[in-house]
């Protein structure tokens, strides 16, 4: 269960120092997190400039984000829209808190697609509930394997990662592919 | 290479890629001012289709039965036009949609409709193919305003590969009263029609559109225009502001240039929002990359900014200008207001150039660019 508290506690326990994490979402936070731990477990360091990122979502796409936003609209006497919450309705944001977290100045982008338990399935993945971690050449489901192979075209390396939001619970995973040409 | 063999623009300034690409290189535009929209307080402007010209197209051209959105019914329309016009087979294995939007059917949520699959943004790709009978998994580019053009390179990768053969791209995006709250709370709305690059610009105009192309992998030959090449980079700076050495979008500006004689570049279509930071990020991008006495222009005065929808719709104006040996001016630009000295096109102008570049940028840090090229 990815709730807030889970959340906060992996930050805390990885002892991660960046305060901007507590501005985020929970869906950024979830995914911030996966990276976090998946680029903290390589041996070696990737390199900024040519780095990607890209991450793939189920349906929901921000929608969990979506619906605090409309909360603060809804009401006209009650009108109190807040930018930090909307910046977080585009779900390429997380994308975008990785790239400023890490220096990632390849290519950057967000799919929604619709069959995220494929993804996992056809990976060894890093799931932050299950706290295992996946390094691998292996290219998961082949959408998203032709999408992290394009990009490998143009980057040194890709951080892919995707969220699955049902109901109360998030599940975040994220790898690291390398071009070996 | 990559040809677009067809195209289609749906937005107030007409239904087909020709009308609008006339009504633009007469001057007008979409946009116009309201007193008050969606129970917001205070004048707006927008470009915004007509609920009865949605109805009277799709009714005309799609006419299917069936509980539609507006955004659903404008794609729809979009869509078939434009494969109409190309003459494929849409439902067949060798054709893989794209959607383009940034934030699709939210405006249910205005209405109060929490709970509908519509919301999730990958349905309404699935409803565009699966309208037309295709069975190849759909997919849906959501990267915020750069997703037109996303989509426009994820699909040309595809095509080069020779995974598909034909790549249907649309992009759409309509207004409601979540975005347009989102926008005024990021007090980026400008409530007069826009002004891109001026001196006096102070926010940008929101607008509707839908926007399709349908790409072929091809040999680069015949008389149409052709993608060469494109890039995303990310500016690793801020989510909500762009850098300000314009590093993503230099990056991008750059990769896409390589090996490229800048005296061949027709003109640069920007994004040109008309806000203070994007406008000016982008005159850093154009002037690092030298660029200085290469035509700019934009088409948000002529649309507004038509998020999901702009890198596809702007493409395909700047295809039909370059066709039509043209660089269309800038509507609503006068005076150069940015730090760099870049050559904005204040008029219409003539040209024998072959290459475009359509640049866009984007919450999130991310920016692309893409260099198209005709062939005469």
């Amino acid at each position: 269960m990815a709730d807030n508290n889970f959340l906060a506690a992996i930050y805390r326990e990885r002892c991660i120092n960046y305060p901007k994490f507590h501005k985020m979402d929970k869906i950024s936070k979830a995914g911030f997190l996966a990276v976090e731990l998946a680029i903290s477990a390589l041996p070696k360091t990737l390199d900024k400039e040519t780095t990607g990122v890209v991450f793939f979502s189920d349906n929901n796409g921000s929608l969990p984000t979506d619906y605090i936003f409309e909360e603060t609209i809804k009401d006209t006497d009650n009108f109190f829209p807040s930018p930090s919450i909307f910046v977080y309705t585009l779900p390429n944001i997380l994308v975008g808190e990785i790239c400023i977290r890490h220096g990632f100045k390849g290519e950057s982008s967000y799919y929604a697609i619709d069959d995220i338990p494929a993804l996992y399935k056809s990976t060894s993945p890093f799931v932050l509930n299950e706290r295992a971690f996946s390094y691998s050449d292996v290219l998961p489901e082949e959408t998203v394997g032709n999408i992290v192979n394009d990009m490998l075209h143009e980057c040194s390396s890709v951080v892919c990662g995707s969220w699955l939001f049902d109901d109360d619970k998030i599940t975040a995973w994220a790898a690291v592919f390398e071009n070996f040409k | 290479m990559v040809t677009i063999i067809s195209d289609n623009i749906i937005s107030p300034l007409g239904t087909t890629s020709e009308d609008n690409y006339l009504n633009v290189k007469a001057g007008c535009t979409g946009i116009r001012t309201y007193d008050s929209l969606f129970g917001i307080d205070g004048k707006i402007s927008c470009s915004k289709i007509d609920d009865a010209l949605i109805d009277s197209e799709f009714g005309a051209v799609v006419g299917a039965d069936g509980n539609y959105t507006r955004l659903e019914k404008l794609a729809l329309i979009s869509t078939t036009k434009a494969t109409r016009n190309a003459g494929i087979d849409a439902s067949g294995f060798n054709v893989k949609f794209y959607l383009s939007t940034t934030k699709g059917n939210v405006g249910l949520l205005d209405e109060g409709v929490t709970d509908s699959n519509k919301l999730y943004l990958h349905n309404t790709a699935r409803l565009i193919s699966s309208h037309f009978g295709n069975k190849v998994w759909p997919l849906t580019i959501s990267n915020a305003c750069i997703s037109g053009v996303n989509a426009i390179i994820s699909a040309s990768r595809e095509l080069e590969a020779g995974r598909i053969d034909y790549a249907v791209v649309t992009g759409v995006d309509v207004l409601s009263k979540f975005i347009l709250s989102g926008f005024s709370c990021l007090k980026s709305l400008s409530s007069k029609p826009c002004r891109p690059f001026d001196i006096d610009r102070n926010g940008l105009n929101l607008g509707e559109a839908a926007a399709t192309v349908v790409l072929r992998k091809s040999n680069g030959e015949g008389h149409n225009v052709h993608f060469v090449k494109g890039a995303i980079r990310n500016d690793a700076y801020h989510i909500s502001s762009p850098s300000r050495t314009a590093e993503g979008s230099f990056n991008a500006l750059n990769d896409v240039l390589q090996g490229i004689d800048k005296d061949q570049i027709a003109f640069v279509n920007a994004h040109g929002t008309a806000t203070f930071f994007n406008d000016e990020m982008e005159s850093v991008a154009i002037d690092r990359m030298g660029l200085n006495n290469t035509p700019i222009n934009a088409f948000k005065g002529y649309f507004g900014h038509t998020l999901g929808a702009a890198g596809v719709l702007e493409t395909i104006v700047s295809k039909y200008s370059i066709l039509d040996n043209a660089v269309i001016k800038t509507l609503g630009y006068q005076t150069l207001g940015v730090s760099r000295k870049i050559n904005v096109a204040a008029e219409t102008a003539g040209t024998d150039k072959p290459y475009f570049v359509k640049l866009i940028s984007g919450f999130g840090g991310v920016n692309a660019a893409a260099l198209f090229k005709k062939e005469v």
